[in-house]
């Protein structure tokens, strides 16, 4: 049986020290994505970065919204604005109180589009030090990187749908997020290929600023990503459901003009 | 490290690591939490930490350094039952029983948060991460909404009562 060195950073600086370039490092926000792989014996860290005391659970709601990497996704939910606190409130009772945005982000969870729609920015450390990023180009990345926090503006409005995730697996069968901001109306997706994480639908975009319907700029998400087959879902499937379920975000938030 | 486990203060020798439920079973003896699937899916592993529902399977023993826990041995014996369970008895909600400690945590928790009578979709709402593959989940939600009532102490006539008494 191998060691593995725990550590437990009190303050963010020390956590960014201990973390350095992330190479073989796990970092353990609430737990509810790391120790059930370590249980099953599917992970063996090496350096365990336990972030529970690090204080990096930091929430300011000013003008910018400022979310600490370890804040829950109940804490979320209490003071977010659509489509994100829809999204924090899919995962059950339990798992909201613990479960935090920096893991969520990091794994296919259902913030990520919901991030995108809104223009939200991660601020990160890794190799190269601090930067702060679009949420889309942080996760387009490859290297490690240990969330310092998300920050995003309020929109005007935004709405969330999902195609029902099954309770046991981490993400949705389809999540779209929709979100009125100033510059016009954006649209993530996620959950349409196993491995992919949520991207921008900057066709749909394109055609709702061109004066499009809500159906007809829906149908444009096809252009956007390409929906895959996995144990949940059929890209077949997934082909038929995305333009309807883009379709019926931007109804409703039409409607909530 | 130290744990306040059912009001005792506890050591515990684990590596910090390791999930609050084997600390738990293997370590302190409690059975009470069940390992069911062990990645947080199906609710039966849930004990409270300072008085919130939480998976124990999911909770890293070396974050809660110092936590108040409480497992279902806590809450009453054959008699002297909680509320809770005295409505879960009541009302038939368990089966095979493997779900119940999960649910009576959750719903003891629930019943303390907001203190009154609860409706039927708090209930589903708050209940929404237990898995039951019993009882369909209704006689569930009877026990707990009877059990924010304080409507315990008369055990309900069971179907086959019913029956008997119609015939």
């Amino acid at each position: 049986m191998t060691t593995v060195e725990v550590t437990v950073p009190t303050s963010p600086g020390e956590a960014a020290e201990l973390f350095g370039d992330g190479v073989a490092v796990t970092v353990v926000g609430g737990g509810t994505i790391v120790v059930p792989l370590v249980t099953h014996g599917q992970l063996h860290p090496v350096h365990a970065l336990m972030l529970h005391a690090s204080g990096l659970d930091e929430l300011v709601d000013g003008d910018t919204l400022t979310v600490g990497a370890t804040v829950t996704l109940a804490r979320l939910a209490e003071i977010a604005p659509e489509p994100l606190a829809t999204a924090a409130r899919i995962p059950d009772l339990e798992i909201r109180g613990q479960g935090t945005v920096g893991g969520n982000l990091h794994t296919g969870g259902d913030l990520q589009p919901a991030l995108i729609a809104l223009g939200a920015c991660v601020r990160s450390v890794g190799a190269g030090g601090e930067r702060i990023e679009p949420v889309e180009d942080f996760l387009a990345g490859s290297e490690p990187r240990l969330v310092l926090a998300v920050e995003l503006e309020r929109p005007l409005a935004g709405v969330y749908l999902e195609q029902r995730r099954t309770h046991s697996r981490t993400y949705a069968v389809l999540s779209v997020a929709v979100a009125r901001r100033d510059d016009g109306v954006h649209v993530a997706v996620g959950g349409f290929a196993e491995r992919a994480h949520a991207v921008a639908c900057p066709s749909v975009e394109r055609a709702l600023a061109g004066g499009a319907t809500a159906r007809d700029a829906a149908a444009a998400v096809l252009e956007d990503v390409v929906p895959e087959d996995d144990p949940l879902a059929s890209a077949w499937y997934r082909r038929r459901v995305l333009p309807v379920l883009v379709a019926r975000a931007l109804e409703q938030l039409e409607e909530s003009r | 490290m130290k744990l306040v486990v059912n009001g005792k203060e506890r050591l515990v020798a684990a590596g910090p690591l390791t999930p609050l439920l084997h600390v738990l079973r293997e370590e302190l003896g409690l059975v009470g939490a069940k390992a069911g699937c062990q990645h947080g899916s199906c609710g039966t592993c849930t004990v409270l930490i300072d008085g919130e529902p939480r998976r124990s399977c999911l909770t890293p023993v070396g974050a809660i350094e110092g936590a108040s826990i409480t497992t279902a041995e806590a809450l009453g014996d054959p008699a002297n039952l909680s509320v809770v369970q005295a409505a879960f008895d009541e009302h038939y909600a368990a089966q095979c029983g493997f779900c119940t400690p999960g649910m009576l945590l959750a719903a003891t928790a629930l019943i303390e948060r907001k203190g009154g009578a609860l409706e039927r979709d708090e209930v589903v709402e708050a209940l929404g991460g237990h898995y039951c593959r019993c009882t369909g989940y209704v006689k569930i939600v009877d026990a707990v909404v009877a059990a924010s009532r304080g409507e315990t102490g008369t055990r309900a006539p069971s179907t086959l009562e019913i029956r008997a008494a119609g015939s």
